[in-house]
């Protein structure tokens, strides 16, 4: 449910078009050509519909390099928020 | 160049040798354009430079009771104005050392208050607009806490204060810069009307391709007396570096393009002048140390535009071991960027042109709201 999530912001976001919804989940989004504009309006777009905010120690590249990363990242702040 | 450039070079120098009264007498005597001069000294940042060579060397004062300047006090005044507004700065800048070093943050500082205090012979000529600091990445939530609790916020000045940077700009500035968005204080002193910190957390960009240890140029930085008390600059060979990574990155970064803070006669001026203050041994390590960080390109395209404006101050020698095999990028722009293009003009005939911007093939992607 949050990786289908996470895709279709990508879809819209990334940069990567609906291509996205069918890549491997770690491969690298930077790699396939996501620009660090897109990364941002894929960053404003998971706060809004995960309803969280990214600390600044995850504002990183890392964090936003596969769809992997950034399911894994939002598990934990979701988790952090339901605590 | 025009007549004005050629005075602007000679009245931009601190160090006059023998004949440079002369030189400056000389083109005074051409018929300027006296509003392109004032124009362009306050784009090159030497206004303040410019007037106190105009006081210490007479210049206004030609034969016969005749003015060689007009409105001559304008430079004048201008010197004299930067050196209360950098006394200004220099005590709210001591106030932030003082803070750091009782929170156990470690840092340098780099550019205009390091140059002021051991560079330039007199501290009112060269003109500051912040103070630069480089920290550790993983220290910045503490230097923040420091910075907020002098007063500082990090916002964008508004006609009503300080407006919040927006998500996107944050989210951008964290992940793909190695800088933090700037810390700035308004004030009320009539001679500054705002004070920014601006935090490094690297003398180098995401982009390039050198990289450095933080935590060893912080361990070899060295305790000099700054800003009137005792603080931190980086080492000398390590001050020469990132003047020259600095000076490759605005010249050659859109941002700096966009806003004509690209290329000053100034920031050619600070490598110049540290050049020559340095000791011989630290020049004669320049070109191992920027092997060893990786940084040869940006240091050669740094000292060769340097020594196209100074010749004096660069060794031929330093640059012909330096020289990489392709010098096509020393008139190329936006490596950094990502999106590079390449420049009509050469240094020389851009540096003085204030339309030079239009000439760039993109806008720059890096939010600043």
């Amino acid at each position: 449910m949050v990786e289908t999530q996470v895709r279709q912001i990508l879809a819209k976001h990334s940069g990567l078009g609906p291509a996205v919804l069918d890549i491997d989940a770690t491969d690298s989004l930077w790699e396939r050509g996501m620009t660090s504009m897109a990364a941002v309006r894929v960053l404003v777009a998971l706060e809004e519909g995960f309803a969280v905010e990214f600390p600044d120690d995850k504002l990183t590249t890392g964090v936003f390099s596969s769809v992997t990363t950034i399911v894994t990242c939002l598990r934990s702040l979701t988790a952090t928020v339901q605590r | 160049m025009r007549p004005e450039a050629r005075l602007l070079r000679v009245l931009g120098t601190p160090r006059w040798g023998p004949g440079a009264d002369a030189d400056a007498r000389r083109l005074l005597s051409d018929d300027l354009d006296w509003a392109y001069l004032l124009d362009q000294a306050l784009r090159q940042q030497v206004l303040s430079l410019v007037g106190r060579n105009i006081t210490r060397y007479r210049l206004w004062q030609g034969p016969h009771d005749r003015a060689l300047i007009p409105h001559a006090w304008i430079y004048t005044a201008g010197y004299e104005a930067n050196r209360r507004r950098n006394d200004r700065m220099f005590a709210e800048f001591a106030r932030v050392f003082g803070a750091l070093g009782e929170a156990g943050i470690r840092y340098a500082v780099r550019k205009g208050p390091v140059l002021c205090a051991l560079v330039y012979d007199d501290p009112g000529i060269r003109r500051m607009s912040d103070l630069d600091l480089l920290v550790e990445r993983d220290r910045y939530p503490a230097v923040a806490r420091v910075l907020t609790e002098l007063g500082y916020r990090q916002g964008v000045p508004s006609p009503d204060g300080l407006t919040p940077y927006d998500r996107p700009t944050k989210a951008f500035w964290a992940m793909h810069l190695n800088n933090a968005l700037p810390f700035r204080k308004l004030s009320t002193d009539p001679e500054v009307d705002l004070f920014e910190v601006d935090l490094c957390f690297d003398l180098f960009q995401r982009r390039s391709a050198g990289a450095v240890d933080v935590r060893r140029v912080l361990d070899r930085s060295v305790e000099h007396r700054i800003c009137g008390v005792d603080a931190y600059a980086l080492d000398p060979l390590d001050h020469l570096m990132d003047l020259c990574l600095h000076l490759y990155k605005e010249a050659t970064s859109y941002l700096s393009i966009e806003r004509g803070k690209d290329i000053t006669l100034q920031r050619f001026l600070d490598v110049a002048e540290s050049l020559r203050t340095s000791a011989s041994g630290v020049v004669a390590g320049l070109a191992g140390h920027a092997t060893e960080l990786g940084a040869v390109r940006e240091l050669y395209f740094a000292l060769h535009h340097t020594r196209t404006l100074y010749p004096d101050a660069v060794p031929a020698e330093l640059l012909s071991c330096l020289a990489p095999g392709d010098l096509a990028y020393l008139d190329e722009y936006g490596e950094l960027d990502g999106r590079t293009g390449r420049w009509s003009e050469d240094l020389l005939g851009r540096l003085f042109n204030p339309d030079r911007a239009r000439e760039l093939a993109g806008r720059s992607s890096i939010p600043m709201g």
